[in-house]
């Protein structure tokens, strides 16, 4: 890795409409916490020119995490910033614990999560979780606002859905269901050599009904496979309305490896990955509905005491 | 396009000329000389050049030193004092032989001194878990998480001690 970085002219914008401004006259790029910008720059993969940075954005650092309005993060917050937050931990677990995962930890103090999000880098695990969290990115650009969902936002490595000059401003994951849960976990592997098989991340989201007996709801979602991370709706379909078991899961779990393909041509390596996706998925989607079911709020119940009695 | 820049390191202040492609790690050894801040592997994936940004953790070989302006930076220059001498993780790390090559050793100090501030008694476990990010090249981590509970123990008796007086 080369150690010195090439120049380039750099911006530091107070505004929004600013930074749009900037990038449309001198075709920069956004820069947040530059934690997967900075190496491809030292790597010489990318020659930006210009750099605009968004971390003088009065707005952008807004973080809201609440069980019944849902989870707000600006894109200059850092992914850190969610891991003391009570609400972000019981209600948005998936990716409250992909956070605690980031490896190496200090990243969690430099990067940003919708930074991380927009990197669009296929083995990154924030986007999982915030898919399997049904989350959204809200834009603003040269037409006005929008707001891209997660599952639309991927069109190839390293390639996203923004526009040339939108800017990300922030992500929004909805109030997760009254009985609901999340999981997302990983199983690491360094890769060595050519033929070593990568790691692999699984999230899901749960949620029962009133009586907490049949699953209503589920969202089940792998990454680090292919390009970006991926839905499978033929599974989610087999746990609805269903009691849960483990045998449901891991029927759940063989489902989603019809529709996987393998990405080499090693078959040692796909029958490990495989198996270890195999597990992975049953572990968390168990995970997720054990947390669902589990789930106490003091303060839910309470209303809903209240309202009945009315 | 150079700039005139102000970093606030281990409590003093320096006013540098740096260029905006310039990394944090880059400004503290070459402009700042303090070079116990190490260079490694330069993509954030070792912890040889962890430094502290406003407390927390930070790989400053791929923080921009334009984001790091202004914040309070401390390096493992600023854990001894001249009063005291070595701080009591450090000499922790001397009394176990913690260091072989010493490569790594000021990421560990800096990430070991961060965790001990925010949780002044952690476990075992929990070191591992810090200083996960830090690469020892030499594989001495026991040691090293040896020295890092020996001084949350030293740590606990000056505590105790200072309360009693």
């Amino acid at each position: 890795m080369g150690r010195v970085l090439l120049p380039f002219d750099y911006y530091e914008p107070q505004s929004i409409s600013d930074a749009i401004q900037l990038s449309r006259d001198s075709f920069g790029t956004y820069l947040a916490g530059g934690c997967t910008l900075v190496p491809a720059l030292r790597r010489r993969e990318r020659r930006d020119s210009c750099l605009i940075s968004i971390n003088k954005i009065e707005g952008l650092n807004e973080f809201y995490a609440h069980p019944k309005k849902g989870l707000t993060v600006g894109a200059r917050v850092h992914a850190a910033t969610l891991l003391p937050d009570i609400w972000a931990g019981k209600r948005f677990a998936a990716l409250h614990e992909a956070i605690e995962q980031l490896y190496p930890p200090h990243i969690g103090n430099m990067g940003s999560i919708v930074g991380n999000l927009c990197s669009a880098i296929p083995y990154y695990d924030l986007p999982t979780a915030a898919m399997a969290l049904n989350a959204e990115i809200h834009t603003t650009g040269l037409n006005g606002k929008r707001i891209i969902p997660l599952e639309s936002f991927y069109l190839d490595t390293s390639k996203n859905a923004l526009h040339d000059h939108e800017l990300a401003t922030h992500a929004f994951c909805p109030p997760p269901q009254p009985d609901s849960g999340s999981c997302f976990k990983k199983i690491y592997r360094s890769r060595r050599t050519t033929y070593d098989s990568h790691k692999i991340n699984a999230a899901a989201s749960i949620a029962f009904d009133q009586d907490r007996q049949k699953i209503q709801y589920a969202r089940i979602v792998l990454g680090s496979w292919y390009f970006r991370p991926h839905r499978y709706q033929k599974a989610e379909d087999l746990l609805k309305n269903q009691v849960p078991s483990f045998d449901l899961f891991t029927e759940a779990a063989s489902i989603v490896l019809e529709d996987l393909k393998p990405i080499t041509d090693m078959e040692w390596v796909e029958k490990t990955r495989f198996a270890q996706a195999k597990v992975l998925l049953r572990d968390t989607i168990a995970q997720a509905a054990s947390r669902a079911k589990s789930r106490q709020d003091p303060f839910e119940d309470a209303s809903q005491i209240i309202q009945n009695t009315k | 396009m150079k700039t005139i820049a102000t970093f606030h390191v281990n409590g003093q202040e320096y006013d540098t000329v740096i260029e905006p492609h310039m990394v944090l790690a880059d400004i503290l050894r070459d402009n700042l000389n303090l070079t116990g801040t190490k260079r490694a592997c330069s993509g954030g994936n070792c912890g040889a050049c962890t430094v502290l940004v406003n407390g927390r953790p930070t790989c400053s070989c791929i923080t921009l030193g334009m984001l790091a302006r202004d914040k309070d930076i401390e390096t493992v220059e600023g854990l001894a004092s001249t009063k005291n001498g070595l701080s009591t993780l450090q000499t922790a790390f001397v009394q176990n032989n913690a260091a072989q090559c010493g490569f790594c050793t000021s990421g560990m100090l800096m990430t070991a001194e961060a965790l001990l501030r925010e949780n002044p008694q952690p476990t075992r476990q929990e070191v591992k878990i810090a200083i996960s990010g830090n690469i020892c090249r030499c594989t001495g981590y026991i040691k090293i998480v040896d020295a890092i509970m020996e001084a949350v123990s030293t740590l606990q008796t000056i505590n105790n001690h200072n309360e009693k007086a």
